[in-house]
């Protein structure tokens, strides 16, 4: 198995969903690694997921989650259009405080299957926070060119950072 | 053998869109992923010092079992020495295999983890599987994010959870302890950090 990071979005890109494009086809899979943050006051704000900027509400998520005191289970089954979405802290939760958020999508680049992500997210603020499981499912078998991922506000916070990574299964060719 | 890598235009920078950078030789043991410390776990648990600045992300993997006369226990976890202040806190979901529960802790002086690790009251041979990624870590600006996976099935008992926890330091993290609350840790329990990069530098 090798790891390979491919590249790493930053709240400098500005605001807004952005993209990782043209994403390498010669991987087995793909791991997203996340620090995110809002940058607008709206407890909880939450971070989004698209596939190749897929808006056609083609996409189907659920989520378990636990907020401290209580467990729920929650879903988009059918007509979203975003394939993962996790919660994050807003500008007026407590400072200094981001996210982490690890998203697994196995076999991106079939072309014979729809897509589907699994993710680990939480946050603890001292006194509050979420901790979840999350997975979405793409309707599409087109490989998966470009991954979309911003705060639902539009603008993330001054450590926001997303990494992405292309996980091999050959050593000696990173396929 | 050291892994190859293609070297190849992937990208372009144009708008909002990545210029990837070419994948070059120079990662060692899984590319990205690189052991940093490994091994069998002492009965007293972990205390890694010096732990280097130059990642991206820390993940650290463990097998657990506890010597203490329990059934199951839970181990600790604090950074940099700090076990005193009441700097860490977390939010637990967890399933027990008859309900699902979430709950929380506040102002807490170590970081709690690996709940329902067996004891020596447990079935023999049984050991906890626990995943701790520790992303950002070397980052001085913000807190320390730090999300917590865990897997113990006693057959008749046992729990799986998920914990996001936090410790209230900009300090960047480099050092790593982690003991048994209960007891010490058995024979068999073993450790391995990985450091995740986010460059090939």
């Amino acid at each position: 198995m090798t790891m390979i990071h491919i590249a790493t979005i930053t709240q400098a890109m500005g605001g807004g969903l952005k993209t990782f494009s043209n994403i390498p086809q010669n991987f087995a899979h793909l791991q997203i690694r996340m620090n995110n943050r809002d940058l607008y006051a709206t407890t909880p704000s939450y971070t989004y997921m698209r596939f190749n900027g897929d808006m056609g509400n083609t996409a189907n998520n659920h989520n378990v989650r636990g907020d401290g005191a209580s467990v729920t289970a929650s879903a988009n089954q059918i007509n979203a259009n975003y394939v993962i979405t996790v919660p994050q802290p807003a500008n007026n939760a407590l400072a200094n405080v981001y996210g982490a958020t690890i998203i697994d999508i196995l076999d991106y680049s079939s072309t014979t299957k729809f897509k589907t992500a699994r993710a680990i997210s939480g946050y603890d603020l001292n006194g509050s926070g979420f901790v979840g499981l999350y997975s979405g499912m793409w309707r599409d078998t087109s490989a998966i060119t470009s991954i979309g991922i911003g705060s639902a506000y539009q603008e993330d916070a001054t450590f926001f950072r997303v990494d992405l990574y292309g996980i091999g299964i050959s050593e000696q060719t990173g396929a | 053998m050291s892994p190859v890598h293609k070297l190849s235009q992937i990208g372009s920078l144009t708008g909002n869109k990545i210029d990837y950078p070419s994948m070059l030789a120079g990662y060692g043991d899984f590319g990205a992923l690189q052991r940093i410390r490994y091994g069998a776990l002492s009965s007293a648990g972990i205390d890694i010092t010096n732990v280097p600045a130059t990642y991206q992300d820390l993940f650290l993997v463990l097998q657990l079992r506890s010597t203490a006369a329990v059934t199951t226990t839970s181990s600790i976890l604090y950074f940099n020495g700090d076990a005193s202040a009441t700097n860490y806190s977390r939010t637990t979901l967890q399933g027990d295999g008859s309900s699902a529960s979430s709950s929380r802790d506040v102002n807490y002086s170590q970081l709690y983890f690996a709940d329902g690790t067996p004891g020596a009251n447990s079935t023999a041979n049984i050991f906890s599987v626990v995943t701790i990624n520790i992303l950002n870590y070397a980052n001085t600006s913000t807190f320390k994010a730090v999300l917590m996976r865990t897997a113990a099935d006693l057959n008749g008992s046992g729990i799986t959870n998920l914990v996001a926890g936090l410790w209230r330091s900009t300090s960047a993290i480099n050092r790593l302890s982690a003991g048994a609350v209960s007891g010490s840790y058995a024979t068999g329990s073993t450790f391995a950090l990985y450091g995740v990069k986010a460059s090939a530098a």
